[in-house]
């Protein structure tokens, strides 16, 4: 709204032309991440008392590392105050008509809403078993990302429709129109690969492979928010090199006109949880919850592939992929099937814990491990 | 009046629709009766030898995996799609059905005629068990009245127009005198007689049982078997052939085989009742009602593994009254997996015990007498005239002198499943020793229950026996766990890459030893299976588990050379795991020496978990005397890096809290009660 507002008193008022601010993206996501940081530190204390008070209590399923009544009674569904302060600083500072917007905020509300659910039965019972079934938040989640990859590929409502492809000079093969097609690969500058309709699949793989992995990660103190601000960071800065004709050209990206925006929204999303971290850093004053977990999970899966940067979340996301993978394998692989453990604990933060690290020590190295993949990720702009 | 009779699958469902109808002869002289049953099954023989008319439809029992489930849906839907035509020819008034899958065509079809008002029939079912089946739940939405045995199926049935008839045994089972039916069955009145018979189609471990018995019973040159055979002639099963050529195999003498009269079927049963001294039988509904009529002393094998395990909790609530004794099929380790077994060397001690003891039958006869209910006939036909005539409800239950059929917790429990029946046994055992659990109210059930799962073909299921097994203390099972753990059959070369050649997953290996370990007997056997655990099992877990056997039963495994050596084997294990519990059982079974090579690395290990395992070994050692104070090893131990990566997080607000709750405990129990309490969570 402040976008428009600036937009129009900068061409009708004359002597006002530093709102022409309102219009580099670079101050916009800034302005956004510090109104969504000062938003939940505003609003915190009031909103994790109305929390409390209307029964959003964690009922944490014990794996016996911790004193059982040390964390039972915690506030939670604080999902719901990054997703109010994202969607606050999103409405004031970005443009609402960007096709790239409106879909994440539809996976922030639609994930959101599935996590708020499974919280919502969880806290009614007092137990943690009486949430959604696993089947059921898959196939909820899986209806998201068959019709935004329905979208997606379609001639018509694309984000990725051809008239905003400024594909890069050099390229053969590759039309602006059937560029949503192709695959992009970190370290590589041409797509690789055209999966054609196979994208469909592979999109809701990647969709529903990142959302849930990140609700693993969230199993201790800070453990999901941390990890998920620094790869926002590093999706808003290839969504500001991706979005900026200039910046793709040299450091040879295919430009894609409008996704700039998505910085906007994944810096509020920063700001948001470096807030939410103010009051979850151990001990925990409120937890996200599923809420935030699958709201997070999902702005990623649905950044990452409109900016075709899927395999970029390997690095970026990667304790998010070792999260998700060690779950997969122990339950599926070791658990149901060979009848044994495969890890001594998953996820695989637990398997630290059971070897005798702290959980503020644990989340502590997670973090330190994700500032170093952000780092890597930041690399591989320039190696190409 | 026309009615249509429905139910069947076994002889159980059969007998009480043939009941009904009987008592409702008396009322309609003129009454035309048809029975919808299924080919094949116990109905084809029985009904037409009783005079009534029958007319077949397909139908089956929804069991096995996907493709069996499938194929049971299909033959219902075609059954039903038969029964309708049956029954616009028929234009019954009313429809009874009894339970079993034979019954849901009839009774689906009747519902859906009614629905499109192309008939008016009431629909009636009859149901024999305490807690009903799955079927009879189903059918029991469409029916006009529900006519249950027992007083408390009603909790079953919610929203069903319930009526408490007890179970219709047929008219023709009362007591006969026992010279006069010796006589028409040519037997000896002096003779001993055994009845053996596994109901109408036969049961397979009952048959093999009392084959494999026969040459010790029929020693006792009075006794004179009589077998029914049960008239299964699937192709996985011929009963009468089975066992024609397993008791050719034995080879008895012309004069023992002149006392053992196997037959399919006893056409005339009731005289068989009256000539037997003991019954061994199944544990069905129908089979106990009439031994209960008739007064027999009875060994009951109850079939396991059925829907809520009803033969279980039925022969359980006669035991209890003293009204029968029970024998359980039992679980062996056979080359392929556990199998369940009718053990013959206990049904042949049991059959003779009993036999040899008069009084005792005659006790047992009596108590079963008592707990019979009877059953007036003119029930059925007045419940039938009432519905017909106007539908009110039926009035509320009088007290039959029902007896007390085992109670509402032990039918729950045997409801329940097996992870169900585990959580229960785990909050209900876990606390209590070993003299503690032996007075539980349903160890027998839980023990019965763990054979059961100890069967299952799903390693899954097999686990949780193997830990109900440890939780209900259940010694019989400790040869069989230790079997379990220790099994190593030649596999193929998948199964040995991907689980080594183990014959049991690695959950089932571990529990088996938290099992054992929780038994707490020590033997040669369990020693061994810990060396070898120790030294090849490719499962961390069942090595931690085995060190922690070593440390929980110290008492046994102190001073021991050859444990010390397998543990020492695993200082160099890839799990730290087994490292720290390997090192701390070090404590209990090794010396000082042992410890004295590894301690200075130890002492410094990066990981404090082994350094506290250093630490309790240590501490075992000086518990048990083998080192004093002065020792080096308590000198080199004090050079630890005495850091921790890991704290117990303490929250004084919460320690308050407690205080608190503790001091004001009446009161925060009224502001529970009255919803207030929510913030004690």
């Amino acid at each position: 709204m402040i976008y428009y507002l600036c937009k129009y008193v900068l061409e009708t008022v004359p002597g006002l032309e530093w709102t022409r601010l309102a219009s580099y993206i670079s101050i916009r996501s800034i302005v956004a991440a510090i109104t969504a940081f000062g938003l939940i530190l505003l609003l915190g204390n009031w909103s994790i008392r109305r929390l409390y008070l209307s029964g959003a209590r964690d009922t944490i399923f014990d794996y016996g590392f911790t004193d059982p009544e040390s964390k039972r009674g915690t506030p939670t569904m604080g999902g719901v105050l990054i997703i109010g302060a994202v969607l606050v600083a999103i409405l004031l500072w970005s443009d609402p008509a960007n096709p790239f917007a409106q879909w994440v905020v539809a996976a922030m509300l639609w994930f959101g809403g599935i996590g708020f659910y499974d919280d919502y039965l969880k806290a009614r019972h007092q137990d943690s078993r009486m949430g959604m079934s696993q089947g059921a938040k898959l196939f909820f989640q899986s209806c998201f990302a068959l019709v935004f990859m329905l979208f997606y590929l379609s001639n018509t409502a694309s984000p990725l429709d051809a008239e905003r492809i400024k594909l890069l000079q050099g390229i053969e093969g590759v039309t602006a129109a059937d560029y949503k097609f192709w695959l992009q690969v970190p370290f590589i500058k041409e797509p690789v690969l055209d999966l054609g309709w196979l994208y469909v699949p592979f999109g809701m793989f990647a969709i529903l492979a990142i959302s849930n992995s990140v609700n693993f990660a969230d199993g201790l103190d800070g453990l999901a928010i941390v990890p998920a601000s620094l790869t926002a960071g590093v999706y808003a800065l290839f969504a500001y090199i991706i979005g900026n004709s200039i910046y793709s050209r040299t450091l040879l990206f295919t430009h894609i006109v409008g996704s700039g925006e998505l910085s906007i929204i994944l810096a509020a999303l920063v700001g948001a949880g470096l807030g939410f971290l103010w009051f979850n850093a151990f001990p925990a004053q409120v937890f996200m919850g599923d809420t935030g977990s699958m709201a997070l999970g999902g702005i990623l899966g649905v950044v990452a592939i409109m900016l075709k940067q899927e395999f970029l979340f390997l690095i970026a996301g990667g304790i998010f992929v070792a999260e998700g993978a060690s779950v997969l394998i122990q339950e599926k692989i070791g658990i149901r099937l060979l009848g044994r453990r495969i890890f001594h604990r998953a996820p695989i933060h637990h398997n630290f814990q059971h070897f005798g690290l702290a959980e503020t020590k644990v989340v502590v190295r997670f973090w330190i491990v994700g500032i170093i993949l952000t780092l890597i990720s930041i690399a591989t702009i320039k190696i190409r | 009046m026309k009615f249509v009779l429905t139910g069947g699958g076994t002889g159980g469902h059969v007998y009480p629709a043939l009941a009904i109808a009987e008592s409702l002869k008396t009322r309609y002289d003129t009454a035309g009766f048809l029975y919808i049953g299924v080919r094949g099954r116990a109905e084809e023989k029985i009904v037409p030898g009783l005079g009534y008319p029958i007319s077949f439809v397909a139908s089956a029992g929804v069991t096995g995996g996907l493709t069996g489930k499938l194929g049971a849906g299909l033959r219902i839907g075609i059954g039903c799609l038969q029964a309708l035509w049956i029954l616009i020819r028929f234009r019954p008034d009313a429809i009874i059905g009894t339970g079993g899958y034979a019954s849901v065509p009839a009774v689906l079809a009747a519902s859906v005629l009614r629905k499109l008002g192309l008939s008016k029939a009431k629909i009636f079912t009859h149901e024999q068990n305490y807690a009903p089946g799955r079927w009879n739940r189903l059918i029991s939405r469409h029916a006009d009245r529900v006519w249950t045995s027992f007083i408390d199926s009603a909790k079953f049935l919610p929203g069903a127009d319930v009526e408490f008839t007890g179970y219709p045994v047929r008219s023709q089972i009362s007591r006969i005198d026992k010279v006069a039916a010796r006589r028409k069955l040519g037997l000896d009145e002096k003779a001993r007689v055994l009845m053996v018979f596994g109901g109408s189609q036969g049961a397979r471990t009952i048959n093999r049982a009392l084959v494999a018995a026969l040459p010790a019973l029929l020693k006792d040159k009075s006794l004179v078997v009589l077998h029914g055979t049960g008239a299964s002639s699937s192709r996985e099963y011929d009963a009468a052939a089975d066992t024609a050529g397993a008791v050719e195999a034995l080879g008895l003498e012309a004069h023992q085989l002149e006392r053992y009269r196997p037959c399919q079927y006893f056409t005339d049963i009731q005289t068989y009742y009256a000539a037997a001294d003991l019954l061994v039988c199944r544990g069905g509904a129908g089979t106990l009602n009439e031994l209960l009529t008739c007064g027999i002393p009875s060994i009951v094998i109850p079939k396991s593994n059925l829907a809520g395990e009803h033969q279980a909790v039925n022969a359980l609530a006669l035991a209890k009254a003293g009204a029968a004794e029970v024998i359980f099929e039992s679980p062996v380790a056979g080359p392929c997996g556990t199998t369940a077994v009718v053990d013959p060397a206990l049904l042949e001690r049991t059959i003779s015990g009993m036999l040899a003891d008069s009084s005792r039958l005659e006790q047992i006869s009596h108590a079963a007498s008592r707990m019979r209910v009877v059953v007036e006939q003119s029930v059925f036909a007045n419940s039938v005239a009432a519905v017909l005539a106007g539908g009110r409800p039926a009035a509320a239950p009088g007290d039959h002198g029902q007896p007390s059929w085992g109670n509402m917790e032990t039918v729950r429990l045997a409801g329940l499943s097996p992870s169900g029946v585990l959580a229960h046994a785990g909050k209900a055992l876990s606390a209590m020793d070993a003299a503690a659990v032996e007075q539980h109210l349903n160890i027998r059930l839980l023990r019965y229950l763990a054979d059961v799962y100890l069967v299952s073909p799903r390693w899954q299921v097999r686990n949780m026996g193997v830990k109900l097994t440890g939780l209900a203390f259940h010694r019989q099972r400790r040869d069989l766990l230790l079997t379990m753990a220790g099994e190593r059959p030649a596999g193929s070369v998948w199964k040995k890459l991907f689980s080594g050649n183990t014959g049991q997953v690695g959950f089932v290996r571990r529990n088996a030893l938290t099992a054992l370990t929780r038994i707490g007997q020590w033997d040669f056997r369990l020693e061994a299976l810990l060396h070898e655990c120790l030294r090849e099992d490719p499962y961390y877990e069942v090595r931690v588990e085995a060190a922690r056997c070593i440390i929980e039963l110290e008492q046994h495994s102190r001073d021991n050379a050859l444990l010390t050596q397998c543990l020492l084997s695993n200082l160099s294990h890839r799990s730290p795991e087994v490292r720290w519990s390997c090192i701390e059982a070090l404590g209990v079974t090794g010396d000082a020496e042992c410890l004295v090579k590894v301690s200075d690395k130890l002492a410094l290990h990066p990981n404090w978990r082994i350094r506290q395992a250093l630490l309790r070994a240590v501490e075992h050692l000086l518990v048990r005397g083998v080192i004093t104070a002065g020792h080096p090893l308590v000198q080199s131990v004090e050079q630890l890096i005495p850091t921790c990566t890991d704290f117990n997080p303490s929250f004084p607000l919460k320690r308050s809290l407690n205080r608190l709750r503790q001091l004001n405990r009446p009161e925060s129990d009224k502001t529970k009660r009255g919803g207030g309490g929510k913030a004690e969570q």
